[in-house]
C-alpha cells in the first residue's frame, strides 16, 4: 500500500527552508552583480531595463566565478536536503486500513511512545510536557497555582517507565540537564523497540558509502583546483576569452558543487550514523491511528486554545494536541512557570 | 485608454469577489458538514447507550421486580431518545434517560447480589464507556459548532451566510437540556 505521512510542523518547514536559501542566494547575487556593475561604471548611461537584464544574467557568472561560496552553498543545500529527506522519511508510514479520521484514544501508548510513532524522534519541550500532563492526570504530580510542579506524596502504580524516570528527574531537579534528558530519550527508544513498535535497521553499508563519497569529493576538489589553476595561468581575461573562461568556471563549479552536495546530503540523512529506526507492522498500525487522530483533532476541535486546567475535560486528547504541536500554549505556560529550559533534541541539520 | 483601465479594474474586483464568495461558501458548507458529522458521532453513541437499556433492565428486574414505576420511566425515556428527530430533542431525551438511570443505579446499590452479578457489572461498565464517549463527542461537537458559528457571524462571511441561508447550529449544552 502507498506510504502516507504524518504532517508535523518540522516536516512542513523543510521545503520552505530550501526555497528560502535558494532565493537568498539568487537575490544576493543579483544585488551584488548590480552593485559591481555600478562600481566599475560599465553600465553608465544605459537604461534601467538593460541594467536589470545585465544583473540577471551576470549573477550566474558571478556565482560561478567564486570558488568558496559555491562550496558553502553546496554544503548548506546538501545538509538541508538530507535533513528534509530524513524528516520526511521518519514521518512516513505504511497504512493498513486507510483511516481518514480516528476518533478514539490510543490509551495503550504513553505520550513518549505516541511521539516516537509520530516522527521517530523525541523533542525536549513538547514530549516532556505531554508526559508531565499524563503524570498530572494520574495524580503523580500536581501543578501549583503559580504553575510549579509538585510531586504527590504517594507513588501511583499506574505510572509507566517513561513517567517513573521523569518523576525521578523532577525529584533530582535535573529536568534542565540535557544529558539526563538524552538518557531519558534513549531509554524511550529501547522501550519502543521492546514494545514492538520500532526496530533497529543496522545499515552496515553506511560507513562504506560515506568513505566512498568522501574519496570522490577529495578527487573532485583536486580536479576543481586544477581547473582553477588552468584558468588563472593559461587564460587571460580579455573580451575574446571571456566566454571560454566562464565555461571553465562552470565546469569547476560542477566539480565542486555536485560531490559536496551529495556528501552533505548523505551525512545529514543519516542523523544517527549507521542506526536507522523503522516502524514495525504494529508501529505502522499505530502511526495510522495517530495520523487519523491528528486529522480529527485538527478538523473538529479548538484544542489550540485549551489550557492545562482543561486536562480534566479533555484527558488524553489534550496530551495528543501537545505532542502534535496543535497546542503550544500549555508548553509555554509549564516551561515558563518552572523555568524549564528544555533542550530541543537536535538533528544534525539543526546545527546550521 | 482610461475606459479600459476602469473596465479592467472592475473585472479584477469582480473576479476577486467571486473567488471570495466561492471560498467562503465552500468553507461554510464544510463547517456545516463537520457539525453534522460530529452530531452523527453523538447520535451513534446515544443509540449505543439506548441499546444497552433492555439488557440492563432485564438484569435488574431479575432482582428488583417490584419497582415497576422506575422500569416504566426508563423504558419511556429510552423510547423518547430513540424517537427524537432533532439534536435538541435527543439532548433532552438523553438527559431524562441519564437522570432516570442514575435513580435505577442507586436502587441497584441496595441489592448486593445484583451488584456482584457479572452481567450487570459488564452492562454498567459499557454504560460508563458510552457516557464517556458521549462526553468527548459533545466536547468535539461544541468546538465544531463554535468554529462554524464564528464563520457564520464574522464579517464579511456573515453576508454570504445570510445570502445562502446557512442555519445557526445549537450547542450541546447540558444546563439547557
Amino acid at each position: 500500500m502507498k506510504k502516507t505521512k504524518i504532517k508535523t510542523k518540522l516536516s512542513k518547514r523543510q521545503k520552505r527552508n530550501t526555497i528560502i536559501y535558494i532565493l537568498l542566494v539568487i537575490l544576493g547575487s543579483f544585488i551584488f552583480t548590480g552593485l559591481f556593475a555600478y562600481a566599475i561604471g560599465i553600465l553608465e548611461g544605459e537604461r534601467i531595463t538593460f541594467w536589470l537584464l545585465f544583473s540577471f544574467f551576470g549573477m550566474f557568472f558571478i556565482v560561478s566565478m567564486l570558488f568558496f561560496p559555491v562550496l558553502v552553498i553546496a554544503v548548506v543545500l546538501g545538509l538541508q536536503k538530507g535533513r528534509a529527506r530524513r524528516i520526511n522519511k521518519d514521518v512516513e508510514f505504511v497504512p493498513v486500513e486507510n483511516i481518514t479520521y480516528y476518533r478514539d484514544t490510543v490509551k495503550c501508548l504513553s505520550p513518549a511512545m505516541f511521539s516516537i510513532l509520530v516522527d521517530l524522534d523525541l523533542y525536549g519541550q513538547k514530549d516532556v510536557v505531554a508526559t508531565l500532563l499524563s503524570m498530572h492526570k494520574k495524580k503523580a504530580i500536581a501543578f501549583a497555582d503559580n504553575g510549579d510542579i509538585q510531586i504527590a506524596p504517594t507513588i501511583s502504580s499506574t505510572l509507566d517507565s517513561s513517567e517513573v524516570e521523569l518523576k525521578r528527574l523532577i525529584e533530582r531537579r535535573s529536568l534542565n540537564d540535557k544529558f539526563s534528558l538524552k538518557a531519558w530519550k534513549n531509554n524511550r527508544f529501547i522501550e519502543a523497540e521492546k514494545n514492538g513498535y520500532i526496530f533497529k535497521n543496522n545499515d552496515s553499508t553506511y560507513k562504506k558509502s560515506m568513505i566512498r563519497l568522501a574519496v570522490i569529493w577529495i578527487i573532485s576538489l583536486i580536479v576543481a583546483g586544477g581547473i582553477w589553476t588552468h584558468i588563472m595561468t593559461s587564460i587571460s581575461m580579455t573580451t575574446d576569452t571571456f566566454v571560454e573562461s566562464m565555461v571553465w568556471y562552470l565546469i569547476m563549479d560542477i566539480f565542486i558543487f555536485v560531490p559536496t552536495y551529495i556528501l552533505a546530503r548523505h551525512a545529514a540523512y543519516r542523523k544517527r550514523g549507521d542506526v536507522v529506526w523503522q516502524r514495525t507492522a504494529l508501529g505502522n498500525e499505530m502511526s495510522e491511528k495517530i495520523a487519523g487522530l491528528q486529522h480529527f483533532i485538527k478538523d473538529f476541535s479548538n484544542l489550540a486554545d485549551a489550557s492545562k486546567e482543561q486536562l480534566a475535560l479533555w484527558d488524553e486528547y489534550l496530551m495528543y494536541a501537545v505532542i502534535l504541536e496543535e497546542n503550544k500554549k500549555i508548553i509555554r505556560d509549564i516551561c515558563k512557570a518552572n523555568n524549564l529550559n528544555l533542550q530541543k533534541f537536535k538533528y544534525l541539520g539543526d546545527l546550521y | 485608454m482610461g475606459l479600459y483601465i476602469v473596465l479592467g479594474c472592475i473585472t479584477l474586483i469582480l473576479i476577486v469577489l467571486t473567488i471570495y464568495v466561492i471560498k467562503t461558501y465552500n468553507a461554510l458548507v464544510v463547517g456545516r458538514n463537520k457539525v453534522n458529522t460530529q452530531w452523527a458521532q453523538i447520535h451513534v453513541q446515544l443509540m449505543r447507550k439506548s441499546e444497552l437499556i433492555p439488557n440492563l433492565l432485564e438484569a435488574v428486574q431479575a432482582y428488583v421486580s417490584h419497582e415497576k414505576d422506575i422500569f416504566k420511566h426508563v423504558a419511556d425515556a429510552r423510547q423518547s431518545l430513540q424517537s427524537a428527530l432533532t439534536p435538541s430533542q435527543s439532548i433532552k431525551a438523553n438527559e431524562q434517560l441519564t437522570s432516570v438511570l442514575s435513580r435505577l443505579m442507586a436502587l441497584a446499590e441496595e441489592y448486593p447480589e445484583l451488584k456482584s452479578n457479572a452481567n450487570y457489572l459488564d452492562l454498567q461498565a459499557n454504560l460508563k464507556e458510552s457516557e464517556d464517549k458521549i462526553a468527548y463527542a459533545r466536547q468535539f461537537y461544541n468546538d465544531t459548532v463554535l468554529l462554524y458559528s464564528n464563520k457564520l457571524h464574522q464579517f464579511p462571511s456573515n453576508i454570504i451566510s445570510k445570502m445562502f441561508h446557512f442555519p445557526a447550529m445549537e450547542y450541546y449544552d447540558i444546563t439547557n437540556a
